[in-house]
This record gives C-alpha cells, structure tokens and sequence, in this order.
C-alpha cells in the first residue's frame, strides 16, 4: 500500500539520450555527459531570458570550486532551426562559459531533443518587430545526470546563487 | 547649450540635479554589450515619473542600433513569450522598473563595435517630447577579479 503510494505520487522520469549538432558535428549526450549537466533550451535572438538564464548559470559556474566545475557542464539548445547555426549558436554560448556548449539541429531533430524534457517552444511571426518573430519557449534549467535524467530543475532562474546552491546539491 | 542652461536652472533650483527638467528620472540605466552569435541585446533599467500627473514613455532611438522597441515578456502556456510594448503608461510618482523577465528595450543590429562601460545616449518620447537619458552598458558576464591578469 505505501509501495503503491510512492509509485503513483512519483514524479514521472523525464529525459535520456540526445543527438543534436555542436559546430558541424554530431553531439551526442551520452558520449559527452558529465555527471552533472545543466540544460537550458531557448534561442540566440531571444534578447531578454535566455542570455539572463545563460548569464547567471555563468555566474554560478564560478562560484563552484576547480573539482566541481569539472563534474558540470552546462548545454544549451537553440530551438531557432532557422536563425540560427550551429556554429553560431556555439560562438554564442562560448561568450558567457568557455565550458558552455551550444546546439541546435534541423526542426525534427530540436523538436525529438527536447520532448522527453518536457520543454516546447512556439515560433510566432511578429510584423510589428524589427525582427520579425518571436519565439516563446520553456525558461527553465534542467539538471540531468549522466543518464540525461532530469534530477532537478529551476523554473526562470534570476539568480546564480540559486542555481550554484542547485549544483551542489547535485554533484 | 540649452540643455547646460536648462540643467544648470534645475541645479541651482533643487537640491537634486536632473540631467534635464524632465518629468521622469532614470536609476540603474543599462545595457548589455552585445555579443556574438546573435544581432539582438537588451536594457533595462527604473523609470520614475517625479511629477503628479501620469507619463507615457515610448523609446524612439538608440545610437548606433538600428533598431530599437520596447517588448514585455510574458507567461502564456508555461512558456516565456514576448510582445512588443507600444508605450509604458507610468502613473504619477510611480516607477516603472525594466527587468529580466518583464519589461525590456531591445536593440538589434548595432552598426559599429558597441563596448563595456561606454555610454549611450537613449532617445525617449516622455509625454511625446524627445528627451536623451545616459544608459551605461555593461558585460554580460560579470568578469570576476580573479579572473582578470592585469588591473588598471
Ligand atoms: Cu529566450
């Protein structure tokens, strides 16, 4: 009876193996997990939450000490298949982690990515702006183990504190 | 020359110097310098309207970007989504703050090189009159001390 409580109160798995492109190449999760991985799914045009999300994960990352950082990696999804290369969603995410890697792939490939995550995204054409679309998308930090199984998760992360606490708690 | 008299007027009249006699004052005025891998950047920064009646404020020009708008991020469906803001309706001796997650200008296409710690002048339609207000940018990425190998 209480077997059967826990099982059915018990939070769905969410995650797993992902292949996506890195900079021209196939990028497999599960050849380049580290014990903690942080992904966050957004795109390089987006000016407000996702280089805030990226900014304070940075952040974070320094906070943590040599031996951590080296357990952790921080991968980032451009969900904008047509704005955005592979290789400049990597310069992009380079610029606030050197360890940050960035990725993106074909619509088919992004939407298979990040499915078993949980997180969407909508592309929405926006005459009215300079830049023409908008793209709402997920605005959350998943920590995946080395399996890709989500462990944790911030929901809009506004600070780095909060998520170098989630970290170790992790590792 | 006549904002010097205007700003000199407003010294000598107040205790508090305004850069102009303007019905808003800004505090924190940012900007994240652009990086690569995106034409796109972001400021933010707290709008306060000083005066007792309410202020519009719309954002007209940025040097050297090509284009600037005011958007406003918003929840729909568990996902953030953005709009674009028309104009920000502050009511009397209220701020509007610009901030991660709510409101924000953005910039797209700069046409030159734009670096940390210069300054910029912002264009804002305050009451539909054109006044500039200084927005520092800034790094994205705080460059923590120990990081850096030469101080100045
Ligand atoms: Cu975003």
């Amino acid at each position: 009876m209480a077997f059967l409580l826990w099982y059915t109160q018990r939070p769905p798995t969410m995650g797993g193996d992902f292949k996506l492109n890195h900079n021209g190449k196939t990028w497999q999760f599960s050849e380049n997990a580290k014990k903690l991985n942080l992904l966050y799914v957004g795109y390089a045009k987006c000016p407000d939450v996702c280089p805030m999300a990226l900014s304070y994960s940075a952040q974070a990352f320094k906070q943590l000490t040599d031996k951590e950082r080296e357990n952790v990696q921080l991968i980032f999804i451009s969900v904008d298949a047509e704005n955005d290369t592979a290789e400049s969603v990597s310069v992009y995410a380079h610029q606030f982690n050197p360890e940050f890697i960035g990725l993106t792939g074909t619509t088919a490939e992004i939407d298979a990515a990040i499915k078993p995550f949980g997180a969407s995204y909508i592309v929405e054409k926006d005459p009215k702006s300079y830049l023409g679309y908008s793209i709402s998308h997920t605005d959350r930090v998943f920590f995946l183990n080395k399996k890709g199984i989500v462990v944790d998760s911030i929901q809009s992360p506004r600070s780095a504190d909060e998520i170098t606490t989630k970290i170790k708690e992790n590792l | 020359m006549k904002a010097i008299v205007l700003a000199a007027l407003t010294a000598a009249l107040s205790p508090v110097a305004f850069a102009a006699k303007s019905p808003v004052t800004i505090s924190d005025a940012r900007i994240f310098a652009p990086i690569k891998g995106t034409n796109a950047t972001a400021g933010y920064g707290v709008i306060t309207n000083t005066t007792d009646k309410e202020v519009t404020v719309t954002v007209e020009r940025i040097e050297p970007f090509k284009a600037v708008e005011m958007h406003e991020t918003v929840e729909k469906d568990g996902r953030m989504a953005m709009q674009k803001v028309e104009k920000l309706t502050i009511p009397a001796k209220k701020s509007a703050e610009l901030k991660p997650g709510g409101n924000h200008i953005m910039l797209f296409d700069p046409t030159r090189e734009v670096k940390a710690d210069e300054t910029l002048k912002v264009s804002l339609k305050v009451n539909g009159k054109v006044e500039s207000f200084d927005f520092k940018v800034i790094p994205r990425v705080e460059t923590k001390k120990e990081e850096h190998h030469h101080h100045h």
